[in-house]
């Protein structure tokens, strides 16, 4: 697996975790393991999200970085050019 | 909206009064209260009535078998109107179950444990797992010949 695939497969997996968290507290407020470990993940998310988006170009439209002068995201590959594996 | 602060099990959500009655009935000897006026007397057709509410009670005429109102108990001995005292599976008998009110769904409250790490997670479908529910299909029971392949 290349690298641009490995941290898309993590940054799936740590939206997940994210995601099933929130659903836990919806229901459970003020457990506190959860609310860390909630916030440890949101911060790790942050980080693949940065890595990520700064190599490969943005993963929502909102990854447009500041720096460029083109609109990224036509132009980084729509999702039926990736190759399949 | 005002966020609620009091939310309570089941056992809580039991008012002071139906929580005697169901304490009483279970306190009670099985057999004696089975036409729901404690005369004692088993009759097919009293045994297998309706549990009723306390709102019915009064609707309810004397026991034809001792001439009893049938206002002190509206609930018969097992909860289900079975006679079958030994098999009967009435959450009456199930001493977890005891003072919960019938018909009801109870949930066992999920709690913040055994955790996957992220790539199992994702692969399970699921953070906890006290929630992995493998499905595994049974061997079918028709004869070898029915060609669904599960012989």
């Amino acid at each position: 697996m290349n690298e641009q695939k490995k941290l898309y497969r993590m940054i799936q997996q740590v939206s997940f975790v994210l995601y099933e968290t929130a659903l836990y507290l919806d229901t459970h407020p003020h457990c506190r393991p959860a609310l860390e470990y909630f916030r440890k993940y949101n911060a790790r998310l942050r980080e693949l999200t940065e890595k990520y988006e700064s190599r490969f170009g943005p993963l929502t439209m909102y990854g447009q970085s500041g720096g460029c002068d083109s609109w990224q995201w036509v132009e980084t590959p729509w999702p039926w050019e990736y190759d399949c594996q | 909206m005002e966020h609620r602060k009091d939310c309570a099990g089941p056992r809580e959500m039991l008012d002071d009064c139906m929580l005697q009655r169901l304490l009483n009935d279970m306190a009670e000897d099985k057999g004696a209260s089975r036409s729901g006026c404690g005369c004692g007397n088993d009759r097919s057709a009293s045994a297998r009535q309706p549990v009723r509410s306390p709102e019915h009670a009064e609707r309810n005429g004397p026991c034809s078998s001792c001439g009893h109102s049938n206002q002190v108990s509206s609930f018969d001995s097992n909860g289900c109107g079975c006679r079958e005292k030994d098999s009967c599976r009435s959450t009456r008998n199930v001493p977890q179950l005891q003072g919960f009110p019938l018909s009801m769904i109870y949930s066992p409250e999920q709690v913040w444990e055994n955790l996957f790490e992220p790539e199992e997670a994702l692969e399970k479908g699921t953070l906890f797992a006290g929630l992995v529910f493998p499905w595994y299909p049974s061997r079918c029971r028709e004869n070898r010949d029915c060609g669904c392949g599960r012989g």
